[in-house]
């Protein structure tokens, strides 16, 4: 367990390299994207100068990692504020979104998964089957637009876009509207995911032995199917888990900036756009460190699903 | 995202579509594949559309004013209606089709040349090899896949052709784990060993013996992935990283329509349910592929 989370360093380190060189051998740096392209080479040079821009490579990592390390991401030139402050606001955006998805595909998805799995062959099963793999397929960006176009502007039953109506203050309940379409949007992939692996997987479970035992002797179908079965099916589900979190942190990407969603992942790419170097990398970081940290979590929550890992090792 | 184990989770898409691996077993060869025959279909419709753009489309798919703007789906003269600047949408549909599977196929041949490269070295040579080129893997599948595909076009510049080497560059990983598996699986077979011994070469034994076995699975995988890789291509080109305008892709269109769908919103889906199609299309050509060449995974 301490060996699994040890490994989580170097993995963020690479990570965090990785950013930093693949943004900094980009065409145009921020000094060129400040100043225009008409700025006379000592402006920009000075500018270079005064950024830490004119340094080596390994040096500028260096003090960024060391300024990471005291909890200072920068300066973000773009958005004029605090790298930090501006990753943390965008981040409680973000979960403010990912959370809610999140739990809602896992039940959603365990349901249908369930009674796909008890109706194997079933219309149920088939429509439900089918619904999932549709919901696979559809790109999450045109069920967004789908979503604001109909559910939205047509109906006008949700706001489609950002956090609040504008000259109102804040109120959590209109922030709670505004949440639904992109939540919804954001829930339907993992959902699928999580339904075809349940599904499976417990049909898989209902095929084996202690299942027939329990059968017969007297245990009710629910009772051998809800006791017994499905408890066994928490490990596929669980691995699933970790799969969910990458369709909601890459969904999130796209589904924020469907739905004008200030969160990281519209911060993520506004900032490449701009080639604001210091906020694309906190926007990264945060992303690649929530991702990495959530799959370590799953890992280590194994053998509490499921006792058998911990023999394993 | 493009995990095919999932991918393929043995989803019958309804009783009348799918097939039950219990029921088919023992009637192979009589009954027909309707994943291949409906995921087929869907596929050949869609490369004979863009194929035939140029034949098919009524207009100059760049040419503004050549209607009306915003005209709605089934206006005279322009089926599928006109964008805000006039253009017609069928002609950037169809050759907006030839760029989307274009870039989705070759995200997906690159990513699997790469994939089964790694996968295979990686499993039949073992030790550190291995270990060198899976823990490097590890770390770009510690990425949300978006956000490596986003850093890769950050880098390289936006461009339909760096969106889709992103896109491929991003998911070699995912086949190069299922082909490395399975290399350590086939690399254990008794001709294996016998080719060994009589002295073949690594190289040799890779391309004449390791490869034919994994074959089925990668055509299988990589059908099913140029699905995704239609999908995740279009994504970017939507983010504005694909390709640029007045370049017609379904993605670019699709993040075009949102400026105008509030006025013309059937016109402004077509390309989304475009996508669907393709995605859809090539996932059940992917399965169906599989349920031939790997008879005896039945769920897998």
């Amino acid at each position: 367990m301490v060996r699994r989370s040890l490994l989580v360093i170097p993995v963020l380190l690479s990570v965090s390299v990785v950013i930093f060189v693949a943004l900094h051998l980009a065409p145009g740096d921020t000094a060129t994207v400040l100043l225009g392209p008409t700025a006379s080479t000592e402006r920009l040079a000075a500018l270079r100068t005064e950024l830490g821009l004119d340094r080596p490579l390994p040096l500028q990592y260096l003090s960024w990692l060391n300024s990471l390390l005291h909890g200072q991401l920068g300066y973000s030139v773009s958005y004029r504020e605090d790298v930090w402050s501006l990753v943390f606001s965008r981040f409680t955006n973000t979960l403010l979104l990912a959370v809610p998805a999140f739990i809602l595909a896992t039940i959603v998805g365990v349901g249908a998964g369930i009674v796909g799995g008890l109706r194997r062959g079933e219309w149920v099963d088939a429509l439900l089957s089918t619904a999932a793999f549709t919901g696979l397929s559809m790109p999450a960006f045109w069920l967004g637009l789908l979503l604001i176009l109909y559910a939205g502007l047509e109906l006008g039953m949700f706001p489609v876009s950002g956090m609040q109506s504008a000259g109102l203050t804040t109120s959590a309940a209109d922030t709670a509207r505004h949440m639904v379409l992109p939540v919804l949007t954001l829930a339907v992939a993992p959902a699928a995911v999580v339904a075809q692996v349940t599904r499976v997987a417990l049909i898989e479970e209902m095929g084996k032995l202690y299942v027939r035992t329990a059968r017969a002797k007297g245990c009710s179908r629910r009772r051998a199917t809800l006791g017994h079965a499905l408890r066994n099916t928490w490990m596929s589900v669980g691995t699933t888990l970790a799969l969910e979190v990458t369709y909601v942190v890459g969904g999130g990407v796209l589904v924020e900036n469907v739905f004008n969603w200030p969160g990281i992942g519209k911060l993520l790419v506004e900032s490449t756009v701009a080639r604001d170097y210091p906020a694309v990398l906190g926007a990264s970081l945060v992303l690649a460190v929530l991702f990495v940290l959530v799959n370590l979590t799953i890992d280590l929550l194994y053998p509490l699903l499921d006792p058998r890992v911990a023999h394993h090792g | 995202m493009a995990d095919p184990v999932v991918v393929s989770g043995g989803v019958p898409l309804g009783t009348a579509a799918g097939i039950d691996a219990s029921t088919a077993r023992g009637k192979r060869g009589r009954r027909p594949n309707n994943y291949l025959l409906v995921g087929g279909t869907l596929v050949v419709v869609l490369a004979l559309l863009s194929v035939l753009a140029p034949l098919l489309a009524p207009a100059d798919p760049n040419a503004l004013g050549s209607g009306s703007p915003l005209l709605p789906l089934g206006a005279p003269d322009h089926l599928l209606g006109t964008d805000m600047l006039g253009r017609d949408q069928l002609s950037r549909l169809l050759y907006g089709g030839r760029i989307t599977l274009l870039a989705g196929f070759s995200a997906a041949i690159l990513s699997a040349v790469f994939g089964v490269l790694l996968g295979m070295v990686a499993g039949f040579l073992r030790g550190p090899v291995d270990s060198v080129i899976m823990r490097v893997l590890d770390v770009l599948m510690s990425f949300p896949f978006i956000l490596l595909a986003i850093l890769i076009v950050a880098f390289a510049g936006p461009s339909v052709f760096h969106a889709l080497l992103a896109i491929a560059i991003a998911n070699v990983p995912f086949l190069a784990r299922v082909i490395r598996g399975e290399t350590l699986r086939v690399r254990e077979y008794e001709f294996v060993v016998a080719a060994t011994a009589l002295g073949a070469s690594r190289t040799w034994i890779l391309l004449r013996h390791v490869l034919p076995n994994v074959l089925p699975l990668v055509l299988s995988v990589l059908f099913v992935n140029v699905g995704w890789m239609i999908s995740q291509t279009s994504a970017l080109s939507f983010l504005g990283l694909g390709a640029q305008p007045p370049t017609a892709d379904w993605g670019t269109m699709l993040a075009e329509a949102q400026s105008y769908m509030a006025l013309n919103g059937g016109v402004a889906m077509m390309p989304g349910l475009m996508i669907l199609l393709a995605v859809v299309g090539f996932n059940l050509f992917g399965l169906g592929l599989k349920q031939i060449l790997l008879p005896e995974d039945g769920a897998r």
